[in-house]
């Protein structure tokens, strides 16, 4: 019986072999370490918790035992590695705030010159993702983490309840709370198209 | 159901996650609320908002950095959590050993300088300043931690700690920050009571590679910063006042900050035209800034230095104190099966790492205070005659 690819390299990279292991986590780097930028805030920390958790996982290989896929194995250790650091900063009481406008240049020209838009919408645009950010940052940690997983990793309740060790009820709660309080301050940046009404019977717009 | 029971519940609305009767009772609300329909749109957008966040570039130096980690890390360990990991800590004492002769006079030798000289880790490693009365103290008379900061490039000591890195071994394979910074190991401090200090002291202490070298150790975050044995060089946090009278404060001050960039914060009092401006600067380039400035303004400064020296003694004595707690409860764990036993030790554990981790900052920072020196420049209008 032939072993998949990911198999091999999971041999190989229990043995010592690092490149075997970048190979398993290459398709992965760029998504660990969004996950960790939309959780953290700012590019430093995420390069800090995402190199920390590909550590982890390297260091721990000898525990995996192949029942799940490397990937979910890997995502696991992955937010608990951004957990930890969240709780590790919340003693600290340090935030850095990511000058992501003025730092990142790069990435900036390159998001513009991405698109059909011309400067002035593409412009619009990074500042509406740097506004969503922000606005994410804003949120108290056990709320970011499920809105993240939820609504950016797109993991289902069950899983966020599992790999978060609190039961339904709580992510329930904790998702609508930080739904809520983005759309509060998404309304507030006038982010929000607001729907317009008519009253049925006389045909009256309401703007609400 | 009225508006308070649903708003409660839009949010899983939105996901498709309430049971049959709980969408029955929101579908009928929202049949006929126009507000919560318009909550739920709104929600709706935002967590379009949400998703829409576009995918940012990994730094380049991102895969570089990593792959340099786990090259230095050796293969996976086995993921055990008992003794060969215990085990694997107790080779380490070796480097701990150092006559504690030797180490009082390394300490007291050199006491009269207080100008900071690279800290070279060759023979002259210096080691833990005992209370110089040579008083026996409780714990170092056996052994006293060897210089941990080890590595083959000489430190000098005016860079300040930065980063606390995770991975253990970091450094084995040549970190490129060494010339500046301390080394950034992880280092404990593991006294050895029992092995007869036949350590020579111009051995350099093996820094942080276990030197079975069995990776890293599986447990929980590694927490400990390095940490620098105070140097018996640098010790004093050095300073200098300086009043000058000049025509035009605002202008020198300017100058002034020209030369100094950010190293200079101003305090004016609003209203005054006195100016005062605080420097910061490297305890090596003390001399050097304050002569500029006697040049600049003509005028001599007093100088002065603070002692830091037996509170780096006592902040030093706390951070090995508690280490050496923690080894020892480290060791009773060896072979430990009962997991009662085990948890009642990783909770005191944890809780002593918390407190060396407190104990380390407070260190660092009085390291960094005698790394630099402050000076105070007030600068006073010339009078109209």
């Amino acid at each position: 019986m032939s072993k998949s690819l990911d198999e091999l390299l999971v041999e190989r990279a229990k043995k010592g072999d690092v490149e075997a292991f970048e190979q398993l986590i290459g398709q992965h780097q760029k998504t660990v370490f969004n996950i960790a930028y939309r959780l953290t805030g700012n590019h430093e920390d995420a390069s800090d918790v995402a190199q920390e958790a590909f550590i982890r996982a390297y260091s721990s290989l000898a525990e995996f035992r192949g029942d799940s896929s490397f990937a979910t194995w890997l995502y696991r250790i992955v937010n608990n590695a951004c957990l930890d650091e969240l709780r590790k900063r919340k003693r600290q009481r340090v935030t850095y705030i990511d000058e992501s406008v003025t730092m990142d240049d790069g990435e900036m020209s390159r998001q513009i010159a991405d698109t059909a838009d011309g400067p002035e919408q593409a412009l619009e645009r990074v500042e509406i993702q740097r506004a969503v950010q922000e606005s994410i940052n804003s949120l108290d940690d056990e709320y970011r983490v499920v809105l993240v997983m939820r609504d950016i990793q797109g993991y289902s309740y069950n899983e966020i309840a599992d790999t978060l060790g609190i039961n339904l009820g709580t992510v329930k709660s904790r998702l609508n709370r930080a739904r809520n309080a983005l759309k509060e301050k998404f309304g507030s940046l006038e982010l929000l198209t607001p729907r317009v009404v008519y009253s049925g019977r006389r045909g009256r717009i309401h703007e609400l | 159901m009225n508006c308070d029971g649903v708003r409660g519940l839009l949010s899983a609305y939105v996901d498709g996650e309430l049971s049959a009767g709980e969408l029955l009772r929101v579908e009928q609300h929202l049949r006929r609320c126009h507000w919560c329909a318009d909550e739920v749109d709104a929600l709706r957008q935002a967590i379009a908002l949400v998703a829409s966040l576009e995918e940012v570039e990994v730094p380049a130096t991102f895969h570089v950095q990593l792959h340099e980690r786990l090259v230095a890390l050796g293969p996976p360990v086995q993921a055990v959590r008992t003794a060969p990991a215990h085990r694997a800590r107790r080779q380490d004492f070796r480097r701990w050993a150092v006559p504690a002769a030797a180490a009082a006079a390394l300490v007291i030798g050199v006491a009269g300088l207080n100008r900071i000289t690279p800290l070279s880790s060759g023979p002259n490693v210096p080691t833990v300043p005992i209370s110089s009365s040579a008083g026996p103290t409780e714990t170092p008379t056996k052994t006293n931690p060897a210089l941990v900061a080890t590595k083959e490039n000489p430190e000098s000591t005016g860079g300040t700690t930065t980063s606390n890195n995770p991975p253990e071994q970091q450094n084995a394979s040549g970190d490129p920050e060494s010339n500046q910074t301390p080394p950034v190991d992880n280092t404990e401090i593991q006294p050895n009571p029992t092995t007869p200090s036949n350590e020579p002291v111009d051995k350099p202490s093996v820094g942080e590679t276990n030197t079975n070298n069995k990776g890293p150790r599986v447990a929980s975050t590694s927490f400990t910063k390095n940490v620098n044995e105070p140097s018996a060089t640098t010790q004093k946090q050095l300073g200098a006042t300086l009043t000058a009278t000049v025509a035009d404060p605002s202008a020198t001050a300017a100058e002034l900050k020209k030369h100094f960039g950010s190293a200079v914060t101003e305090l004016r009092a609003p209203g005054s035209t006195v100016v005062k401006l605080q420097v910061t600067v490297a305890a090596s380039a003390f001399d050097t800034e304050l002569a500029y400035l006697q040049n600049a303004t003509g005028v001599q400064a007093e100088t002065y230095a603070n002692d830091l020296t037996d509170q780096m003694n006592d902040a030093y004595k706390k951070i090995y104190q508690l280490e050496q707690q923690r080894e020892q409860i480290e060791n009773s764990l060896t072979g430990e099966t009962d997991a009662a036993a085990i948890a009642l030790a990783e909770k005191n554990l944890k809780a002593l790492a918390e407190e060396a981790e407190a104990a380390k900052v407070d260190y660092q920072k009085l390291v960094d205070q005698s790394a630099s020196g402050i000076i105070e420049i007030t600068l006073k209008p010339n009078q109209v005659r």
